[in-house]
């Protein structure tokens, strides 16, 4: 029954705050109400350390109401790459009002071009997203975008959970971008049903045991791009773009792990990943 | 609600004409049918959102009379609805619902199951039905109580005798009804129902005229099922799951087709050119949008359930 009560209080949270108005300038919300989660959770995870305003470090793009809720599209783009300035080691995504509001940490490998990457949530109630980078520098610097999503966690399994996992494990690559004129990226496609455990059959009383991916290594030949490791909050079939240094030699690699602990590997020749990248660069 | 109709009782006799004005409304008047083949009664529901103003009452729903018994297709989008639908009934036949069909999960066809659910009468879907809606019986109820006001409870929710995995017949007396279940398309437990007797095709919402249609089972599924159905002969009368009925079959669906398939054309060149699915939300099929209604409430929720689906073909 602590499901019930977590969506509970999530809808209700959901509710108290559709009730204020909405900032006319941007979608930042002054409302104290709306930074209340996201106090505790930077005492617990971040302890004392400075947190200073991030909008000229990285860029976060999320959309202000989502479509669906299990599947909120964001990309975090790296402004440190290709300066001077100290380059991005680690990053955080941060889901205030989420179950389980850490949603995901980045590593930054010597193979990575940037800290540039993309992926999919699920919004369990209105809630900021927020995105934390540490450039080995004093202060931590942040970036948040309001958005407008609910019942992301708790939303029915997209398929037969039995279907779904024949497939578990299958992996793409492919090269992506947002929008014409941007630079391609690499995006990683991974099969897994991503389940959160807060999928409760209402009338059964049955709830899917959690089984989500938890860890995700690239690498290109023998060097890290990133090292990640990531909740429940990613949404089902997990995609994740990221940006691999064109220079570095050797396939692409990547290690997927699970909560059930099952690992799962695939590796591309740099041929396959370079042909999709020309193909892609010639339309 | 109670009291305010028991105070109205004692009130003047001009009071109690007033309320006479309302009693299409009220809870006890019976849903306005209309009879669109011998012994078929269709009410059509509102094309909209379920909200306080049409109460849950956007569906198409409706019964085939035999010699025998009754056969109830969908039950609208509260008890309520499905009272004032058992009343049609009743004033139409003396005979007995012997089967609610449901022909598919959504709230706005199942949830007036509860009040056909005394007695002999046996509910009926496809498999995968009750899988489905028993994973989403908490989020339409809230949302039933959400958006039409109305106190929704899990007594709401009736578990089906019978589930068909391919095809069925059922008898009504004089009439048998054919039930198919069909691949995953608008949902993955849609069934039609066939009454030879008359050539009436109840196609729930494989159908949709004029408002547009959500994807919550399989854009490519769904156009196959469109293929398969649309050169289907001897039918004379179409039921959609939402909007007007019709007499020509593949004229009805062309609409639905041309939308899912350009939604599945751009969709597919937005994935295979390299853009995300915020692309595709803001570019796919935007020429669809003058045709359809509520199309800013599910077009971009359709084209992120096409790419997460397409991504992987």
């Amino acid at each position: 029954m602590l499901t019930i009560g977590i969506m509970a209080t999530c809808l209700a949270a959901a509710l108290t705050l559709h009730a204020g108005p909405s900032t006319a300038q941007s979608n930042i919300r002054s409302t104290d109400r709306a930074e209340v989660a996201w106090k505790a959770l930077r005492d617990e995870h971040f302890g004392d350390r400075p947190i200073v305003d991030g909008s000229d470090v990285i860029a976060l793009d999320a959309p202000d109401q989502a479509e669906d809720a299990a599947v909120v599209p964001i990309t975090i783009t790296d402004k440190r790459a290709d300066t001077d300035r100290p380059s991005i080691e680690r990053l955080w995504l941060v889901i205030d009002n989420n179950p389980v509001p850490m949603s995901a940490e980045f590593r930054f490998g010597p193979a990575a071009a940037s800290a540039t990457i993309g992926t999919r949530v699920r919004v369990n109630t209105y809630t900021y997203v927020r995105v934390l980078v540490d450039t080995g520098e004093d202060s931590l610097y942040m970036v948040k975008h309001y958005v407008r999503a609910a019942g992301g966690c708790s939303a029915p399994i997209g398929s037969d959970p039995t279907e779904a996992l024949k497939h578990m494990g299958e992996m793409r690559l492919r090269q992506v971008r947002r929008n014409a004129g941007d630079a391609a990226r690499s995006q990683l496609l991974i099969r897994h049903p991503n389940i959160t455990g807060l999928q409760m059959d209402q009338l059964t009383r049955h709830v899917w045991p959690a089984h989500f991916v938890d860890a995700i290594t690239i690498r290109k030949g023998d060097a890290l791009v990133l090292d990640a490791s990531m909740t429940f909050s990613l949404s089902e079939n997990p995609a994740l773009e990221f940006d691999a240094r064109r220079g570095a030699s050797g396939p692409i690699s990547v290690r997927v792990h699970d909560n059930k602990d099952n690992t799962f590997d695939k590796t591309w020749q740099p041929q396959t990943a370079q042909a999709a990248h020309e193909e892609e660069t010639d339309t | 609600m109670r009291v305010w109709r028991l105070a109205v009782v004692v009130l003047s006799g001009a009071v109690v004409a007033l309320s006479a004005a309302f009693a299409d409304d009220s809870a006890k008047a019976a849903l306005a049918v209309s009879e669109r083949a011998s012994g078929v009664y269709v009410h059509e529901g509102a094309q909209a959102d379920a909200d306080r103003h049409n109460r849950g009452d956007i569906a198409n729903i409706g019964f085939v009379v035999g010699t025998r018994c009754v056969a109830v297709i969908d039950t609208g989008g509260t008890p309520t609805i499905g009272r004032r639908l058992k009343a049609a009934v009743e004033r139409e036949t003396n005979r007995p619902v012997c089967y609610v069909i449901n022909t598919h999960m959504h709230p706005d066809h199942v949830l007036g199951n509860r009040a056909f659910a005394d007695g002999d009468t046996r509910f009926i879907a496809a498999e995968g039905y009750w899988r489905a809606l028993s994973a989403r019986a908490s989020s339409y109820l809230d949302s039933a109580a959400n958006h039409i006001g109305v106190d929704a409870d899990e007594s709401w929710i009736v578990e089906p005798d019978r589930m068909i995995a391919d095809q069925a017949t059922i008898r009504l007396g004089d009439r048998t009804l054919t039930l198919t279940a069909h691949q995953r398309a608008h949902t993955d437990n849609d069934l039609t129902v066939f009454d030879s007797k008359t050539g009436t095709l109840w196609l729930g919402d494989l159908l949709f005229v004029d408002r547009v249609p959500s994807i919550d089972g399989s854009l490519t599924g769904w156009l196959d099922v469109i293929a398969a159905l649309e050169d289907r002969e001897n039918v004379d009368t179409i039921i959609p799951g939402h909007g007007p009925l019709g007499h020509d079959l593949k004229r009805m669906l062309g609409p639905e087709k041309r939308y899912l398939s350009h939604l599945r054309r751009d969709v597919r060149k937005a994935i295979d050119d390299g853009y995300g699915i915020d692309y595709a939300v803001a570019n796919a099929a935007r020429e669809e949008r003058d045709d359809w209604r509520l199309f800013d409430q599910y077009h971009p929720r359709n084209v992120t359930a096409a790419y997460t689906e397409l991504e992987w073909q």
